[in-house]
């Protein structure tokens, strides 16, 4: 089992979002989580990488407890956000280099050309982000799956602002991907034609607002 | 230390290729002090002895207004979020970012300070002590201005709330700091406010260190 999920509570805003929800990730597998917006696509995934913490029950990657941080290597899974986490005054071939140095790969320049040319963005790599449209921005997004090698990949909207051709690309990368005995959890609006994908449908799975809470966050100062 | 060179080599990146912002920042102090030279007038700016007190409050001024700019922009591009996923901890980033402030706003402010002393009248000793005081003092206010920045980008509150925040703890680094050289020369300790200065530090590091990691929290959440 890559990633199992057992019994969480997720809260978010004052608002209860899943209550109880329980799922499980298998190697060489795409979880497809499907749901209307705001329905809580970006919250569970949130909660799946670690960065919100579920009110109750446990969430387990690669067989480690995700709340022992100590024995979870954060960078076991690598997700990759709704933003494009880009710098818009950094060209692109800048913006790969600083992030391959972060993750402690050593980038080069024909490196990065060659990856990029997958996207077929390889003639964009001087210009600098904030000239590039939203596609062109995604795809600068994605090609940083290109660099990596770890096995859960965690996708948000990685579809957005894609063109059909792109996308069809970037369907071949997950299946690539899971060949290799990757396993994926995505969120999307359109319809994932791979297999073996396990469609999660969170409309059904969403709860109705139990109890609004009284506590304050800064939001509210 | 990978993890805190590659930091490093991202902040310095992007700030020099901010420098436009950077140079604002700088001629708001300058402007700010020809202003205050202007409309008080020189002789009256020595006679009254208060050349050092305007440099410090434009100097708080500048800093509070240009801190935000290196945290902004991550929250917004998710890159904060990305970073944390990376596995660096709160605490590095925020060393970092108090380390690319000081080198890209303060170093140059603490250049133009002999100059901005003399136009103000400031005799040659008392602007050594007061380089001092502000090299002693910067880092303390970096962080004060860090967690300010933190908490008005989490409630989505403007600079004047950030303003009105951090003020009354900037408040004893200010009496300290103006008054440093008049300690120097006339009190029979003539280091106890570099000391004192020392010591506010060592408690605003982990101070910040600490909201810092709440703050980051409640940013991704």
């Amino acid at each position: 089992m890559i990633l199992k999920i057992d019994s969480i509570c997720i809260r978010r805003n004052k608002k209860i979002l899943f209550d109880n929800l329980s799922l499980n990730l298998k190697k060489s597998q795409i979880l497809f989580l499907k749901g209307s917006n705001g329905i809580g696509k970006t919250s569970l995934l949130d909660a799946i990488s670690g960065l919100l913490n579920p009110e109750k029950g446990e969430i387990y990657i690669t067989d480690y407890l995700l709340r022992n941080k100590k024995k979870l290597d954060k960078r076991s899974f690598f997700y990759l956000g709704h933003d494009f986490c880009l710098k818009d005054n950094l060209t692109v071939i800048e913006n790969l280099i600083i992030w391959a140095k972060l993750c402690g790969k050593s980038a080069t320049k024909k490196n990065i050309i060659q990856k990029l040319k997958y996207f077929k963005i390889n003639n964009l790599i001087d210009i600098p982000i904030y000239k590039l449209s939203q596609g062109q921005k995604r795809k600068v997004s994605l090609c940083k799956l290109l660099f990596d090698s770890r096995k859960i990949w965690i996708l948000d909207e990685p579809t957005s602002g894609l063109d059909v051709s792109s996308t069809q690309n970037f369907l071949k990368l997950l299946k690539s991907h899971v060949r290799k005995e990757g396993s994926v959890i995505i969120t999307s609006h359109i319809d994932l034609n791979i297999k073996p994908t396990h469609t999660i449908d969170l409309n059904k799975q969403k709860v109705k607002i139990k109890s609004q809470l009284n506590f304050k966050t800064w939001n509210h100062l | 230390m990978r993890k805190f060179k590659s930091l490093l080599f991202r902040e310095f990146f992007l700030s020099f290729r901010n420098t436009h912002s950077l140079i604002i920042c700088l001629l708001f102090f300058v402007l700010g002090i020809t202003i205050f030279t202007i409309s008080i007038g020189s002789a009256s700016i020595t006679e009254l002895n208060i050349g050092s007190s305007i440099i410090w409050v434009l100097f708080i001024f500048t800093l509070l207004l240009s801190v935000e700019q290196f945290f902004l922009k991550d929250h917004l591009d998710g890159s904060l979020k990305e970073l944390v996923l990376l596995g660096f901890s709160s605490d590095l980033i925020i060393i970092t970012k108090t380390l690319t402030i000081w080198v890209f706003l303060i170093f140059p402010i603490l250049l133009f300070f002999p100059f901005v002393g003399i136009v103000l009248g400031i005799e040659l000793k008392e602007i050594y002590i007061q380089l001092i005081a502000i090299f002693l003092s910067s880092p303390s206010l970096i962080l004060l201005s860090i967690i300010g920045t933190l908490v008005t980008i989490q409630s989505n509150s403007s600079k004047i709330m950030l303003t009105i925040l951090i003020l009354p703890f900037i408040i004893p680094i200010l009496i300290f700091g103006v008054g440093a050289a008049e300690t120097f020369f006339e009190s029979t300790k003539p280091f106890q406010n570099f000391f004192i200065l020392i010591a506010i530090f060592l408690i605003t590091l982990p101070l910040t260190l600490f909201v810092g990691r709440i703050a980051f929290k409640e940013l991704n959440n």
